[in-house]
């Protein structure tokens, strides 16, 4: 059983082809969990999954998946040092490559504390062709639930096994397939062109983000505490705006600043796009696929730009690429791009990159099993954003975890900018209304 | 403070500009509405019923059923 990669799909293979490009997840748990459950629980989520059975070969005539003779996922369990562990892990995670003709595309390394009783963490990790953010928690909450199942002593059901899905773009709606499609995206074309001319004649004369022959994913999380996120929940209301185009404007002026020296400059940003919802027929959550799609802007930042103006602008930037459909055009038309841009090697996509996935569908206990946190990274290559995060609202926190290359800054700059960030967000959060 | 179906059929439909709206609708899937959509549903609700809906309970809110439910609770209208 096998199917060619989709558009998106090959998209982000060819990025992995370049430097590894995984999605990895670290879930804090107050408790530990018996190695044995947990692979029980992986055997089945592989069952149950395709992707989680699929590897990636090249007959001669593009990528497929090939779902015959992966083995099973792997599950390493490694002492826990200590409280931050974890991070050496993860930045190891986002560094190591899979092997896409052997498989899994998805591994499990548990750290385990002295006793069984003492908190533990889970890092998975995947290949991003397999996997978007909504389907990860899914697939993490199956597999404690399984574990937990087991742990009680409850005899679990053979889980329904689930068929293979076509790539995302077969779900688009008619207007854009077709002829139709075709005139739709010379269009997209075209403005993007003309963003790419204004970019490079607004830029002229500022500082240019350098091209790396190589460099290392490290990573940094932090939090805003839940006073701060209610405050500033009821600030982006007030000013109708959106959270994430709040923490864009936040991320887009501190970068500007610590980057930038403040001065005037269009700064390109991504933003990431569910596409789930909107396809014919919606996906449900518990497929696993790469069903979301990154959107490239341009934001002139002024110097002393005001936060809400910078906010609001960001927020009908957004909503006009909505109403426009630019996540259709932009997921139909990204291998191409990306094939130029990997050839070239000439340019960084981005300067900042922010996926902000709302509030996390996680319960925060799975039967006997507390939660603690949730971190969500993927890794970043050196033709990449200078500053990525991933952020997300779990436990009433505002978790915001922050991937950087080595070449690019240190971990003093990165603290700094995530600092900055937060800072400002506080200010924004309590100004009178 | 009575809170009718209408009310919110009517706050839905006019935030979006669409022709027609139904309480069973689910907000992206049926009313392709984005998180902007939402977001000015949300603040315009606050603003008409006085009251304060958390990010977190966005989640909840699939279809224009599960605003209203959302708005009467908190309105202490069940």
């Amino acid at each position: 059983m096998e199917r060619p990669l989709g558009i998106f799909e090959t998209a982000e293979t060819l990025t992995d082809a370049a430097a590894p490009f995984n999605v990895v997840g670290v879930i804090e748990l107050d408790t530990g969990i018996s190695p044995g459950g947990l692979s029980a629980a992986l055997e089945r989520a592989q069952r149950r999954h395709p992707l989680l059975r699929a590897r990636i070969v090249d007959p001669g005539d593009g990528w497929r998946y090939d779902l015959a003779g992966t083995p099973r996922i792997p599950l390493e369990i490694i002492k826990r040092r200590d409280a931050s562990h974890w991070r050496e892990i993860v930045e190891a995670e986002l560094n190591r490559a899979f092997d896409l003709e052997t498989g899994p595309l998805m591994r499990c390394i548990l750290l385990v504390g002295k006793s069984g009783t003492t908190a533990s963490e889970l890092v998975v990790s995947f290949l991003h062709t397999i996997i978007d953010g909504t389907s990860a928690v899914n697939l993490v909450r199956e597999i404690l639930e399984a574990w937990n199942a087991s742990a009680s002593g409850h005899r679990l059901k053979e889980p329904e096994i689930l068929e293979l899905q076509p790539p995302v773009e077969e779900f688009f709606p008619p207007e854009y397939r077709g002829l139709r499609g075709k005139l739709r995206i010379a269009r997209f074309m075209a403005r993007q062109l003309a963003d790419e001319i204004g970019y490079r004649r607004h830029a002229r004369g500022t500082r240019r983000m350098k091209v790396h022959p190589a460099g290392r994913c490290r990573s940094l999380s932090r939090d805003l505490g839940g006073d701060d996120v209610v405050a500033l929940v009821r600030a982006t209301r007030r000013h109708r705006v959106t959270l994430n185009s709040a923490l864009n404007a936040a991320m887009l002026l501190v970068v500007q600043d610590r980057l930038y020296d403040g001065a005037a400059v269009p700064l390109r940003n991504f933003n990431f796009a569910m596409m789930r919802p909107y396809l014919r027929p919606p996906i449900n959550d518990h497929h696993l696929g790469s069903f979301h799609v990154m959107l490239r802007s341009t934001v002139d930042i002024e110097a002393r730009h005001d936060f809400w103006q910078l906010a609001s602008t960001i927020n009908s930037q957004l909503a006009a690429n909505a109403r426009r459909g630019d996540k259709y055009l932009s997921l139909l038309t990204v291998a191409d791009v990306m094939r130029f841009i990997l050839g070239q090697r000439k340019m960084r996509m981005a300067a900042t990159a922010l996926a902000y996935t709302g509030p996390l569908k996680m319960p925060q206990h799975v039967g006997a099993i507390r939660i603690r946190g949730v971190r969500t990274m993927v890794s970043n290559l050196m033709l990449g954003p200078e500053y990525t995060v991933h952020a997300r609202l779990f436990g009433g926190r505002l978790c915001w975890d922050q991937v950087y290359l080595d070449c690019d800054m240190d971990e003093t700059t990165a603290g700094g900018i995530t600092d900055a960030i937060f800072d400002l967000l506080r200010r924004m959060a309590r100004e009178p209304a | 403070m009575k809170i009718d179906s209408d009310e919110i059929v009517e706050l839905v439909r006019i935030q979006l500009g669409a022709g027609d709206v139904q309480r069973e609708d689910r907000f992206q899937e049926d009313l392709d509405a984005e998180s902007a959509d939402l977001l000015n549903i949300v603040a315009a609700a606050e603003d008409r019923w006085g009251i304060i809906i958390g990010e977190e309970e966005l989640v909840e809110l699939t279809t224009v059923n599960d605003l209203l439910q959302l708005v009467r609770r908190r309105a202490g209208n069940p």
